[in-house]
């Protein structure tokens, strides 16, 4: 079968997914593949069943499409910082270097401060997807558009030697789940 | 030529990532009564004239670079040359640029089975083809990919098609030309990480300031 089409598919990163298919298209490798599906019957119990079938995927094996399901899989709603502006002309000769010399697929963190409520600040760790420039020669302002690292990682605090006895204040029970899933 | 620039728009890679990935632009304004006409397309007597071609240097596919601070923002062709006479004298030009991008969606590939590889060695495999003849300069940078992609036949399409289809059933990565022209292909993004950024926003005067931020929750 020829991989011929060009399919749609509307997977974002930050939307619940509780019920992912994948099925690869027949080859040597894979003559008679089998439905890779990865759940979560407790994302859907709490939110429905939101699922995305991607079928003729031009991967492999039927572990290759397991392994592509699992990583689609977004068993909880969550947010993301979506995107940020930047006015050039506010910054420090050096932080100006910093940002020009940002690229796509680059790794950069973001903290928003809070006046009220608790916390007073949430950090995200992101990566960089877009990046609009706009300039006169009065101003030069960026857009930057983000993807997040992926929802296991609300906290820079969450490392893999956290333990129940070492949680910080403030980290609570369903951030832990979220990194433990 | 930026002292004849009166603005300057260009927009790179994707608004989030689920969007597929096109052709970077850039879209350069020139205001020509600055320039004492040295833009118009009929100055003979423009210092950006060529006189081998009889026309003027600003030509389709004439590489266009826009830096700030020493780097590159964006590298690219000129797509279209746009002049608007005013009666008053005041001529207005708009440049409109594309990057490297542009030749993955102006070429075909002709139907061929490839073997079964990474993803990273089919994107390299394509480029390569005779009928696609991608630029190898400036490099591409290929990562290998984590997705293993069968020995299926691929039909006629462009590489462009070709490339956003891997992206959405296979690798889940990012395809895009870099600020200094090169093609990169990369691997799906990492779940989590235990990697620190080094660039940090904040709102709070203790890292790079940003002037407002966007938030989604679904």
């Amino acid at each position: 079968m020829a991989d011929s089409v060009v399919r749609a598919q509307s997977i974002r990163p930050d939307s619940i997914l509780n019920d992912v298919t994948i099925i690869v298209a027949p080859n040597p490798s894979q003559p008679t593949p089998t439905d890779q599906q990865s759940t979560d019957t407790t994302s859907q119990d709490n939110y429905g069943v939101q699922s995305i079938v991607i079928t003729d995927s031009p991967l492999l094996t039927n572990a290759d499409a397991l392994l592509l399901a699992e990583y689609l899989l977004r068993a909880d709603p969550n947010y993301w910082f979506t995107g940020l502006s930047i006015n050039m002309h506010a910054l420090t000769d050096a932080q100006r270097l910093q940002v020009a010399a940002l690229e796509i697929g680059s790794f950069i963190g973001v903290t928003k401060t809070f006046k009220y409520g608790t916390p007073s600040s949430v950090r995200k760790n992101l990566y960089v997807e877009g990046i609009e420039h706009h300039i006169t020669p009065q101003t030069h302002h960026i857009d930057l558009h983000f993807s997040p690292v992926g929802y296991s990682q609300p906290w820079n605090g969450v490392t893999p030697t956290l333990t129940w006895e070492s949680v910080p204040a403030g980290l609570s029970w369903s951030n832990l789940i979220w990194t433990i899933l | 030529m930026t002292a004849y620039v009166t603005a300057c728009t260009i927009k790179r890679g994707r608004d989030s990532q689920d969007a597929q990935f096109g052709a970077a632009t850039c879209t350069i304004i020139i205001d020509d009564l600055l320039g004492q006409d040295k833009f118009s397309v009929a100055n003979s007597a423009s210092p950006y004239w060529n006189a081998d071609r009889g026309r003027l240097g600003f030509e389709p596919r004439r590489q266009v670079r826009i830096s700030r601070n020493g780097e590159y923002l964006f590298t690219g062709f000129i797509v279209g040359y746009d002049s608007q006479f005013g009666i008053d004298g005041h001529n207005i030009v708009t440049v409109r640029c594309a990057d490297a991008f542009l030749n993955l969606s102006t070429t075909t590939i002709n139907g061929f089975t490839p073997p079964a590889e990474k993803s990273g060695a089919r994107v390299d495999r394509i480029l390569g083809l005779p009928e696609v003849g991608y630029p190898s300069i400036p490099a591409p940078i290929i990562a290998t990919g984590v997705a293993n992609l069968s020995n299926l036949a691929i039909a006629t399409q462009t590489p462009l098609a070709y490339f956003n289809n891997l992206i959405e059933e296979a690798e889940q990565g990012r395809l895009y030309i870099d600020r200094n022209g090169a093609l990169n292909w990369e691997a799906r993004t990492p779940n989590s990480t235990e990697a620190s950024p080094t660039v940090l926003f904040n709102d709070s005067g203790t890292a790079i300031p940003y002037e407002s931020l966007e938030v989604i929750y679904e």
